[in-house]
């Protein structure tokens, strides 16, 4: 019988932390997965959400006093402390299969230029390994789930050859744009942008045993038929070739052991039953703020007093509109295409890249809830919702964060339902972002003017903070002033890993999934040759 | 009279027997054998996913035991590559192997033995012509006595005949070539005929229905409640051609596996004619079901009230779970929805599964889902099972009271029947049999007689000497 429960422990059966089981119990390892929350069935979830009267973000995932989510229910309400000028809610939920039940699967590469932003621009700091060394594993993780997308764009947004460089064309073809998303298109085209597709998980043909999309347009906050990729799916891949996972298992302690070795995780069950479990390595991927919350709860992995700091996100500016004419949002999903004109530059140097991201929601509840404020109803309440939902414009304007020390996740004095001590978030934004203000606010105008606006809706000027955690373990060459080194092993414990976008060093201004994604598959080939 | 026969047997010989395989050049000759493989479906029980095509290793699990099947390609050592005419003929029509072993019945010898010399050889032609694939296949598994291939010949006294095709003169030569392709190549009895106690075909009920691997094939006889009676000629072609028929049937299951490797290549006119034959057969009507399986369905009156809020009283968990495991692409009201390329999510209102008098192969279907290739892209509806990878997976409680929910809504009410005991036995996918049982038994208990008897001889010598 072997000394170690498993070769391999991950903490955290989110898409990431699966990913990397998946390698490693595919090239022969014996994985175990830690999961502080329990297992769900799709169906359940989605009868929980049509019985929610409200339709929230993440309040009909089960609400655990033990294993709170970052919000949505009474007692995740009151799980994080925020203490920074800028509240944030980081959005992500625990249980098996992690955050990605609730997301829109978007799915971007990074840019070469997005890992040498110290060397190109002078702000904020290089990644320690290259675009070029990411690039197979980008490829791999795009296959294992099946992306769909368009290999011919200019991703960069120079409206140029096919970029950033592919080995292999997207597995799936993109989807059609809904008629909604053709007339943004060209309204951008109309400005000298470029609009093009945005890649993503939601099957375009059945693949790995998804259906196609059936254009439900409820990708976050959940897929009812499954055809978007979802962080259970790669649970399922992993348990297929022989990962284990044990759900209602919070990790609370890192044990230190001979060599600077982690020797142990010590868990807790929901109803406070301890044990204790070892294996040869151990990775975390339990997202960007419980990672350091446990690396902060053990006293392991901080001799660089790095970890929880350099929190970034993208902060965004909302832009919300009536347009003149029948634009018909709400069909289809609910993320197709972006403007990345933006999104690499010389600009860089002064102030954040930009990126438009179109989102194609159902507006009818909010418009509904603002035509009854202003003391409409009966059937002029009918007309005037069917007439105002259907001209509803909404695109995202994202910024990215430079990495700041000051802002953080600590250990807060509450405590949680297991006695365990919640974040405590200081979260603000930089100037860098706060910059590019002027320019998203002057496209915000030419956009009146090319869908000639009746009526601006909610405030275009109020930075929001979106559910992307990242940098919160950063990467880095230099211990001292880094958790993880290129290959996401820290660089106190030879045996302890970090597969979360909590390594990023830098946000740019695309979703963090597929970065992730590639780092873990990267990280877990390392790991299945130690161990 | 004659001469009315020869001109029928010529028009049908034109239209699928080859006139002489000698004035044939090779190339038309492989290309007939492969139409000839195709409508006889070789591939689906001699290829199977992971294995070059023809090399068998297909595992057939039946009550007396498991049978894989063989390589059927050019290779001389695993293969058939060193196999004579002869041989191969003698194979294909009269059960009998290479080295003059009784082969099982699970190859359907019963059928192909009608085929000519020269189809035969076509075919022989065909498979030679494929990449020659060294590869072994496990060896069966068969449960007591069966192992020995005696016990075969013991079959084959009830249950075969070696005789060839030969056109029936008081039908169209339509009709005659659709009996060919059903009866002999396609071999669609083996699946859709009832079994005898001898596990034989029961000829008297023929197409009256049959089960395979857990799945039921239907009557698809002209019965207008049991069978197919109500499905015009353009219905059955449109089906067999696509494994659809728009509003009341997707195939799904084993039959699924026929449409995508060998129906949907057949020509227009051969799936006309084989609708024709399948009209000409005698009317079946079988002991269950009050109406056509596609006649049943309407919408859930509540379906405003679906969330649990307002739940059935008396039947909460498989309405529940219609509403949320199936209603997002099988529509509230089970009308289905529009899909994209004009593939819909197919309705459950006049669906020919849920209307069927018994709900195994909804069962199935959930359980399983449904996968088929086709022309335009791939038909599927993802699987319910514990391997579900979306999160989908339904205990044997649910998948019962979602079935009866179905069927209660959707199907024939005095059919809602399920259990969870038997959704567990269609999940292990059982395969019973009386036969096999009772051979087992009796000829256990003949070896226990024999026995006994040699001791007590053997007890009385000792004593006398």
């Amino acid at each position: 019988m072997s000394e170690f429960d498993a070769d391999v422990i991950i903490v955290g059966a989110g898409i990431l932390g699966a990913l990397a089981a998946y390698r490693l119990a595919a090239k022969g390892k014996s994985v175990m997965i830690l999961e502080a929350g329990p297992r769900v069935s799709r169906w359940r979830v989605l009868e929980a959400f049509r019985n929610a009267p409200v339709k929230g973000f993440s309040n009909f995932y089960p609400e655990i006093p033990g294993v709170p989510k970052s919000s949505g229910g009474r007692y995740s309400d009151q799980y994080l402390e925020n203490v920074g000028p800028m509240k944030w809610d980081p959005g992500y939920l625990r249980l098996v299969g992690g955050t990605t039940w609730h997301w829109s699967s978007a799915f971007w590469r990074l840019l070469p230029n997005d890992f040498k932003l110290k060397t190109l621009y002078g702000v904020g700091r290089d990644w320690p390994i290259s675009y070029d060394e990411l690039e197979p594993w980008y490829t791999l993780a795009e296959q294992i789930t099946g992306c769909s997308g368009n290999a011919a764009d200019d991703q960069s947004g120079h409206a140029g050859q096919s970029f950033p460089p592919r080995s292999a064309p997207y597995p799936l073809p993109p989807e059609q744009w809904s008629r909604y998303t053709k007339a943004v298109a060209t309204g951008f085209d109309g400005l000298g942008y470029h609009f093009i597709d945005e890649p993503h998980l939601r099957a375009t043909q059945t693949y790995g045993g998804r259906p196609a999309c059936a254009g439900n347009n409820n990708c976050s906050p959940l897929c009812p038929i499954g055809a978007m990729f979802s962080g259970d799916m790669a649970v399922a891949l992993a348990e297929e070739v022989g990962a284990r996972v044990l759900p209602q298992t919070v990790a609370w302690k890192l044990e230190l052991g001979p060599g600077r070795r982690i020797a142990g995780v010590h868990t807790m069950a929901h109803d406070g039953t301890k044990a204790r479990r070892t294996a040869r390595a151990y990775i975390l991927a339990a997202h960007a703020i419980e990672t350091p919350k446990l690396l902060l709860m053990s006293g392991v992995a901080n001799s660089s007093d790095m970890v929880g700091r350099n929190l970034m996100t993208h902060p965004s500016l909302i832009y919300e509109a009536l347009a003149r004419d029948e634009m018909w949002p709400g069909r289809g999903p609910v993320q197709q295409g972006s403007v990345n004109d933006l999104r690499d530059g010389q600009h860089r140097r002064f102030h954040s890249a930009i990126r438009y991201s179109s989102n194609n929601r159902v507006p009818n509840p909010m418009i509904a809830e603002r035509l009854i404020r202003q003391g409409i109803i009966g059937s002029e309440l009918d007309k005037r919702i069917r007439h105002d939902s259907a001209r509803y414009i909404n695109f995202i304007a994202g910024t990215e964060s430079l990495p700041d020390p000051t802002r953080r996740i600590t250990l807060s004095n509450r405590r949680d339902g297991l006695g365990l001590p919640t974040p405590r978030i200081h979260m603000d934004m930089d100037d860098y972002a706060r910059a590019s203000g002027n320019r998203i606010a002057s496209d915000f105008s030419r956009i009146d003017r090319a869908f000639a606006i009746s009526e601006a809706l909610g405030d275009r000027t109020a930075w929001r903070l979106p559910a992307h955690p990242m940098g919160s373990t950063i990467m880095g060459e230099d211990p001292a002033v880094s958790v993880v080194d290129r290959d996401c092993r820290t660089h106190d414990h030879s045996n302890l890993f970090i597969t979360s976008t909590s390594v990023f060093p830098s946000a740019a201004v695309v979703n963090p999934t597929l970065t992730g994604a590639a780092l873990a598959l990267r990280t877990a080939e390392l790991v299945s040759r130690e161990t | 009279m004659r001469l009315h026969v020869c001109i029928l047997a010529a028009v049908a010989a034109l239209a699928v027997v080859p006139t002489d395989s000698a004035a044939l050049p090779d190339g038309a000759l492989i290309a007939r054998g492969k139409y000839l493989a195709t409508a006889a479906d070789c591939g689906s029980c001699h290829s199977m996913p992971g294995r070059l095509p023809f090399t068998g290793g297909n595992a057939f699990r039946t009550p007396f035991g498991t049978i894989y099947s063989s390589n059927i390609t050019a290779d001389r050592k695993t293969g058939i590559g060193a196999w004579s005419d002869a041989e191969f003929l003698r194979a294909l029509r009269q059960g009998i192997g290479k080295s003059g072993e009784q082969l099982y019945p699970a190859f359907p010898y019963a059928e192909f033995t009608g085929l000519s010399d020269r189809d035969g050889l076509a075919i022989k032609a065909y498979l030679l012509s494929l990449p020659a694939a060294e590869a072994w296949i496990p060896q069966n598994a068969m449960r007591f006595p069966f192992g020995n291939r005696a016990t075969i010949r013991a079959w084959k006294l009830v249950n075969f005949r070696d005789s060839r095709f030969v056109a029936d003169p008081s039908v169209s030569a339509a009709v005659n070539r659709g009996r060919f392709l059903a009866g002999t190549l396609a071999h669609c009895n083996e699946c859709h005929t009832p079994r005898n106690m001898t596990m034989g075909l029961d000829n008297g009920h023929a197409l009256a229905g049959g089960t395979v691997d857990g799945w039921q094939a239907y009557n698809i006889t002209p019965d207008r409640v049991s069978g197919i009676g109500r499905w015009t000629s353009a219905d059955i072609v449109s089906y067999l051609s696509s494994g659809d028929l728009k509003g009341h049937a997707e195939a799904a299951g084993p039959m699924a596996e026929v449409i995508e490797n060998s129906l949907r290549f057949l020509s227009r006119d051969d799936l006309e004619a084989i609708a024709l034959y399948l009209k000409s057969v005698p009317a079946a009507r079988g002991p269950e079901g009050v109406s056509d399986r596609t006649s049943f369905g309407r919408p859930d009156p509540d379906r405003l009230t679906f969330s649990a809020a307002v739940p059935d009283p008396d039947h909460p968990v498989g309405r529940s779970l219609y509403a949320f495991a199936c209603a997002s692409c099988h529509g509230l009201d089970g009308r289905g929805l529009p899909g994209r390329d004009g593939r819909d999510y197919p309705p459950l209102i006049g669906n020919s599964i849920t209307g069927a008098p018994n709900a195994d192969n909804l069962v199935q279907t959930i359980l399983h889902g449904a996968y088929r290739r086709d022309r335009g892209g791939i038909e599927y509806m993802p699987p319910f099972d514990n391997n579900s990878r979306l999160s989908n997976a339904l205990s044997d409680d649910d998948v019962a009271a979602l079935a009866n929910y179905l069927v209660r809504q959707f199907g024939d009410p005095a059919a809602a029947t399920m259990t969870a005991d038997h959704v567990a036995r269609l999940r292990r996918g059982d395969a019973a049999s009386t036969l096999a049982d009772v051979t087992e038994l009796a000829l256990g208990g003949l070896a226990l007689a024999i026995g006994a008897g040699a001791l007590i001889f053997w007890r009385r010598r000792e004593r006398s000497s």
